[in-house]
C-alpha cells in the first residue's frame, strides 16, 4: 500500500469530517479532522487498516488558534507510512473532551492519561482515568503543560491527590514491589494480585522521575539544546 | 554510533538478565567484553556514554580515517568473545529452563498492545524503525532483521543476541561505504514557526519517537517524545499474568526497563491483614533459589 491509496482510503470513508489532509513529506500523512469522529478515525485506522499505534499527545495553542489540539500517531511499518492525526479542541469548551480511543487501542491508555495530566484535556469513556505522570502531592487541575504554565513555578505540595488504587480481584493476595530503590534510576511500583505463586492481575504506578524535559524544550532551551537533551533521555 | 550504543546496551541487558536470576558469571563476562565498547564511545566522541554527538543538521565530530582500524579491532574481539558466550551460555539448561516459556507475549498481544524493538521481534512481530522508516544512513546499510516467534522470555533474549551480532555487521558495512564531506548543514535561515515533523529512531529498546511543532525564539512550540519502554512497560501486565511470583522480575527485566523497580517487595495477606517485606536481596533469593531448584 503508498500513501495515495491511505490517503484514498480516509477521504472516501470520512469525507464529510476531513478538515485537511496532506503528505507533506513523502509518506508522512498529516490528518486533521473533526473532533466529533477522532475516534471513529483512530479505530478505522487501527483494526481496519492495520496501523500500529505509537503514541497520543496534546498541544497547547491557545495563543494562536484558541484552542489545544489533540494527536494521535500511526505507522504502518512494513510500507514506511505515518499518519499523524489531529484534531482540535476549543479552548471556550469548558470540558476539554474528546472521545478516548483506549477502549479499543489498549496502548493508547498511557498517552490519554499523561494529556489530560499536563493540558487537562479529557478523554471520554476512558476506562481507566487516573493520574498517570504526576505525583501524588501535585494540586489538581494545574496542568503544567500549558503555556501560561511558567517551567520553573513549584506549587505547594498538597495532600490527597495521589490516584486511588485497583482492587485486587476477590481472593487474590496483593504483593507490592517497589517504588524505590536509590541507587539506580526510574523507579516504579508495581502491585502484584497473586493467588499463591500465581499472579493474577497488576497495577502500576510509576513516573516517579518525570523530568518535564518536552516543557524545557518548548520553553526554556534553544534547537540546538534541545538536542543535548533529547540524547539523555 | 547508534550501532556502537545497540552493542553495548544488549551485552548490558544479558549481564542484568543473568544477575536476575542468579547467573551472576554471565554478569561478569558481559560487563569484561563490553568495556572496550565504552572505550571507543570515547576515543570516537570524547564521551563514554551520552555522547553529545547530535546537532540540528548534522553531527558534531567526524569519525577519521586513523581511527578505523581501532574500530575494526574492538569490534573484532568482540564479535568473537560474544560467539563464545552465546556457545556457553545456551548449553546451560537451568538456565534455558528460567527463560523458555516464561513471560509469554503472544503475536496477537504483541500487535494489540502496539510493543516495540526486541520485546515485538521476540513475539513475531517483525518491525524495526532502521527497516520501516529509515533514517541516517539505514538505508544503504540496512541490517537485517531479527525475529523469533515464541514470545517467550528466551525469544526476546534471543533477539538480542543475534542483534548484537548484526550490529557488528553494519558497523562494518558502514564504515566501508563511509563517505567524504561535511558533517553538518549549514542552517542560514531562521527555523520558520509552525512546521510540523515526525521521526523514529531504531533504540535497542524499541523505536524512539519525536514530534516537533516548530515554534518562535529559536524553540519548538511542541516537542514529543515517546522512548519505547512508554509502550513496553503496558504490556507488562500481560507478561506476568498466570506466571509465578519468582518468574515477575526476569520477565519485567525482558523488557529492558531500569531494574529499580526490585528493591523491597510486600506480601500482605488480604484475609488477615498480615504484612511482610522482602528485601532486595531476599526477592533476589527467591529468584536464585527457583535457579538452584531446577539445578538439581
Amino acid at each position: 500500500m503508498d500513501a495515495r491509496d491511505v490517503i484514498e482510503k480516509i477521504r472516501e470513508r470520512f469525507r464529510e469530517n476531513l478538515l485537511s489532509m496532506e503528505e507533506k513529506v513523502s509518506k508522512k500523512i498529516y490528518v486533521t479532522v473533526d473532533r466529533t469522529v477522532l475516534a471513529k478515525v483512530a479505530r478505522f485506522l487501527f483494526e481496519e487498516m492495520g496501523f500500529r499505534y505509537i503514541v497520543g499527545a496534546g498541544t497547547d495553542r491557545r495563543d494562536q488558534n484558541g484552542d489545544f489540539l489533540v494527536t494521535h500517531f500511526f505507522s504502518l511499518d512494513p510500507d514506511k507510512i505515518y499518519v499523524v492525526l489531529h484534531a482540535s479542541v476549543p479552548a471556550s469548551d469548558p470540558q476539554l473532551e474528546v472521545d478516548s480511543i483506549t477502549p479499543f487501542i489498549p496502548p493508547a491508555n498511557f498517552a490519554e492519561r499523561e494529556t489530560y495530566d499536563l493540558l487537562g484535556i479529557r478523554f471520554k469513556g476512558h476506562p481507566d482515568p487516573r493520574r498517570l505522570v504526576l505525583p501524588d502531592d501535585w494540586p489538581a487541575n494545574l496542568h503544567p503543560l500549558r503555556k501560561d504554565f511558567p517551567h520553573d513555578f513549584r506549587p505547594e505540595p498538597v495532600e490527597g491527590q495521589a490516584p486511588p488504587r485497583k482492587d485486587p480481584p476477590a481472593g487474590a493476595t496483593v504483593l507490592p514491589i517497589g517504588p524505590f530503590f536509590t541507587v539506580l534510576e526510574e523507579p516504579a511500583y508495581f502491585r502484584l494480585f497473586v493467588e499463591g505463586e500465581t499472579v493474577v492481575d497488576t497495577d502500576y504506578r510509576g513516573f516517579y522521575n518525570h523530568r518535564g524535559i518536552e516543557k524545557l524544550g518548548d520553553s526554556a532551551l534553544t534547537y540546538n539544546q534541545t538536542c543535548f537533551l533529547a540524547e539523555r533521555i | 554510533m547508534l550501532e556502537l550504543e545497540r552493542i553495548h546496551s544488549h551485552i548490558l541487558w544479558l549481564g542484568i538478565a543473568g544477575h536476575i536470576i542468579g547467573f551472576d558469571t554471565v554478569l561478569m563476562q558481559t560487563w569484561r567484553i563490553r568495556e572496550p565498547v565504552m572505550w571507543l564511545c570515547e576515543l570516537i566522541t570524547g564521551n563514554r556514554k551520552q555522547y553529545g554527538m547530535n546537532l540540528i543538521g548534522g553531527v558534531r565530530r567526524d569519525i577519521p580515517k586513523e581511527l578505523q582500524p581501532k574500530i575494526h579491532e574492538v569490534i573484532d574481539r568482540i564479535e568473537g568473545e560474544w560467539k563464545a558466550l552465546i556457545a556457553a551460555i545456551s548449553g546451560d539448561t537451568p538456565l534455558m529452563m528460567r527463560l523458555k516459556d516464561v513471560g509469554t507475549l503472544s503475536y496477537k498481544e504483541a500487535k494489540l498492545t502496539c510493543v516495540v524493538g526486541p520485546t515485538a521481534r521476540g513475539s513475531g512481530v517483525g518491525i524495526d524503525a532502521r527497516l520501516d522508516h529509515p533514517y541516517a544512513a539505514f538505508a544503504e546499510v540496512s541490517p537485517e532483521l531479527k525475529v523469533q516467534e515464541s514470545g517467550d522470555v528466551l525469544g526476546r533474549t534471543i533477539v538480542r543476541l543475534e542483534e548484537t551480532l548484526e550490529s557488528i555487521h553494519v558497523i562494518r558495512r558502514a564504515l566501508k561505504g563511509m563517505p567524504e564531506g561535511p558533517i553538518v548543514a549549514e542552517i542560514d535561515s531562521e527555523i520558520p514557526a509552525g512546521r510540523e515533523g515526525i521521526c523514529s529512531v531504531e533504540a535497542p529498546r524499541g523505536e524512539v519517537f519525536h514530534y516537533v511543532l516548530t515554534g518562535e525564539n529559536n524553540r519548538p512550540h511542541r516537542w514529543k517524545v515517546r522512548a519505547p519502554t512508554y509502550v513496553n512497560l503496558q504490556s507488562v501486565p500481560l507478561l506476568i499474568k498466570d506466571g509465578t511470583v519468582a518468574d515477575v522480575t526476569i520477565s519485567l527485566g525482558s523488557i529492558d526497563p531500569c531494574f529499580s523497580c526490585t528493591e523491597r517487595l510486600e506480601v500482605v495477606n488480604v484475609k488477615s491483614g498480615e504484612v511482610k517485606v522482602y528485601r532486595k536481596h531476599e526477592l533476589l533469593e527467591l529468584t536464585r533459589r527457583k535457579s538452584r531448584g531446577l539445578a538439581k
